[in-house]
């Protein structure tokens, strides 16, 4: 029953949000409605997520003003406009009845995938939602208890931009975690729409629905869609942006690049790499204004100014909190406060390990290894040499942590139609500029981590590109014609059972909960090793106790004060100075903590960091108490 | 290069990018649930 309700209520928030992107649709005809009425709710979206960070930095989040505004608004706004939104819907629906028959398929497919991924988030978020528990939740939940955004000096992770943490901390406010990891649930659909709408617009809707079908094919976006990371909405976002890149730059409107630039903010907002999308976008628009000799000083002014105004906030935050606007990246240049060059150092060789090495030749076989991981890693299994083998050493072989490395798969579908395609002579501009941006993201991706995530927004455009590719394919001789028709068919049936930590093994996994045969916390108590500790420190801990924590980053259901102990998250505690459990004791009590926690077994339960031997002379000298073990965990009390 | 040739190529890496793939991940969708 609880499960879903709170999935009612979203789908009461996707109304309002679907209302809004209607009425704001102006055009009749149908395309342009799809087209509008999806960039109307993704910069509904966009727009609150601001709001919300201007809010809660200000001192105050607001939410009860917002629950009550934005949906009057939108109902105001729908009313006015109601005569309108019938008859787009009216046209909506009656074009959908008139699809042929391989867009009504391909469409039918897309439902089946959302519908899926929809079930799979209806639970709360287990230990595989590795860092929604670190800081994409735990954040937010910290934020929600000072009722304002406050520096998180434990948690470097807390610096990033959180323009979709925002949207996490509203639905952890309205209701909880799954109405949080429905926002970004809805990321994939918007994604997989701004695909239709960039080919419907200019190329075609059949590769548009064949470039979607494919993004959400892929196994790491379904496995991605239901947890509470950022990923698909920085995806969602530089789709919309690219989209009104492409309006302005094939119709000439300055409205498109205005918006292009609004949405670029909200890619800045969303993660760091957010930069690159408008970096690379703002390169296209002096490009092609130079070549056409089209220099509108406004639209220009616009699309520089408002991202800096959307998405410079938090990089200004970062100025005012640390002297870096990227901590804790890019310490070499920026330095910033709670961060060491030794700290540094550690982080970028943890980046480093992911990936099969970074010599030139790995690099050449990259596409290969990407689209056949974690094959390659499995003893036994690999079928093609020397791909498999790097060629630097002390690389993991894998593009994700080895815990989640089965339920991020690529997949060979993007290799099997994109380089065919990149033989295809005079393509279309837009395809063009999608393989050039595609390109651009691989090769900061090459040179820098080999983290397969890292790739999403780049692997939507290509997408964009393989649609059209597939388009023409279908459209060639029999056995071009045949093996395209037959693999990719065969790829969209088979991606969701892949692995048992796919599509189907989530959504099995989730329906007792949604049936109600299992209760949230039994399935907690199965998916993640800490939650009984955690739970218990909830029941049994004064409201106003303070945690260190080792060993286990993944706290958002300790809903406690806490602060992570382990030396290479933060300078919060000076191990040099730290000789005896007195010193540690005195440590802790200076930084207000009144609780341990310790995972004493974070390499048999995916937690990292260890407890100081210090500690257990505190416990032995009577300072620090153990009162509560469970598992591999340990809660102590400290001595008043 | 005369495009069926081209067409015949095209159609063979498909083929092969997908075998390569799904040869060994049936062992994958074989392991035992989570």
């Amino acid at each position: 029953m609880s499960v879903l309700f709170d999935a009612a209520i979203f789908l009461a928030i996707f109304a309002v949000l679907c209302a809004f992107g209607l009425a704001f649709s102006t055009r009749s005809e149908f395309g342009r409605t799809f087209e509008t009425t999806l960039s109307g709710i993704a910069l509904l979206l966009g727009a609150c997520s601001f709001g919300f960070f201007v809010c809660g930095s200000l001192g105050n989040f607001a939410f009860p003003f917002f629950v009550c505004a934005i949906p009057l608004f939108c109902l105001a706004f729908a009313i006015v406009r109601r005569k309108h939104i019938v008859a787009r819907l009216q046209t909506f629906f009656s074009r959908l009845r008139d699809l042929p028959r391989v867009e009504s398929l391909l469409l039918l497919y897309l439902a089946g995938v959302f519908a899926l991924t929809f079930l799979a988030t209806l639970v709360p978020p287990g230990g595989g939602d590795y860092d929604s528990l670190v800081y994409h939740l735990a954040a937010p939940r910290q934020y929600l208890r000072a009722g304002r955004i406050v520096e998180l000096r434990y948690d470097h992770h807390t610096y990033f931009p959180f323009g979709t943490e925002m949207l996490f901390t509203f639905g952890l406010w309205l209701r909880g975690p799954i109405v949080a990891k429905l926002f970004h649930w809805l990321m994939l659909p918007l994604a997989c729409g701004a695909i239709v709408a960039i080919a419907r617009r200019h190329l075609s809707l059949r590769s548009g629905l064949l470039g979607a079908a494919l993004f959400a094919s892929l196994p790491v976006v379904q496995s991605e869609a239901p947890t509470a990371y950022i990923d698909l909405a920085l995806v969602a976002f530089s789709l919309f942006a690219f989209l009104q890149f492409f309006n302005w730059l094939e119709d000439g409107t300055d409205s498109g690049l205005i918006l292009c630039g609004i949405f670029c903010g909200f890619c800045l907002g969303s993660k760091y790499l957010g930069v690159l999308t408008f970096g690379w976008l703002g390169l296209g628009v002096l490009f092609f204004s130079a070549r056409q000799k089209r220099f509108a000083f406004k639209p220009l002014l616009a699309f520089c100014a408002l991202p800096i105004l959307l998405g410079g906030g938090w990089y200004l935050r970062n100025i005012l909190w640390t002297g870096n606007p990227v901590f804790p990246f890019a310490y070499g240049v920026f330095g910033g406060r709670g961060w060491t060059a030794g700290m540094a150092q550690r982080y970028s060789i943890e980046q480093a390990i992911f990936g099969f090495g970074h010599a030139p030749l790995d690099w050449l076989m990259l596409p290969w290894r990407l689209s056949f991981s974690p094959l390659g890693a499995l003893n036994g299994m690999q079928p093609w040499w020397p791909f498999g083998r790097a060629v630097s050493s002390a690389q993991t072989g894998l593009f994700e942590t080895p815990g989640m490395a089965l339920s991020t798969i690529l997949g060979p579908a993007l290799l099997a139609f994109g380089a065919p395609l990149l033989f295809i002579q005079s393509k279309p501009r837009v395809v063009n500029f999608m393989l050039c941006s595609f390109a651009f993201f691989w090769l900061f991706w090459t040179l820098t981590a080999h983290y397969l995530r890292y790739l999403l927004p780049a692997f939507a455009l290509l997408c964009i590109a393989c649609g059209w590719a597939i388009e023409r394919f279908l459209g060639r001789s029999a056995p071009l014609r045949l093996a395209t028709a037959i693999t990719f068919v065969i790829w969209l049936c088979i991606t969701p059972f892949l692995t048992p930590y796919l599509l189907f093994g989530q959504v099995r996994a989730a329906l007792p909960v949604i049936l109600g045969r299992q209760t949230q916390d039994d399935y907690l108590s199965r998916n993640f090793v800490g939650y009984r500790a955690m739970k218990w420190a909830n029941e049994n801990t004064p409201p106003t106790a303070r945690f260190a924590v080792w060993g286990e980053p993944r706290c958002y259901h300790l809903d406690r004060d806490y602060f992570f102990a382990d030396s290479f998250h933060n300078t919060l505690i000076d191990y040099e100075q730290i000789k005896s459990g007195d010193d540690l004791v005195s440590a802790l009590r200076n930084l207000r903590a009144t609780h341990v926690l310790v995972n004493t077994d974070p390499a048999g339960t995916a937690g990292v960091g260890t407890a100081p031997p210090q500690l257990e002379q505190a416990v032995a000298s009577g300072q620090v108490n153990l009162i509560f073990e469970s598992r591999v965990y340990k809660i102590y009390a400290l001595q008043k | 290069m005369s495009p069926e040739l081209k067409d015949v190529l095209a159609a063979a890496f498909i083929g092969f990018c997908f075998v390569v793939f799904l040869y060994p991940a049936m062992a994958l969708i074989l392991l035992p649930s989570p």
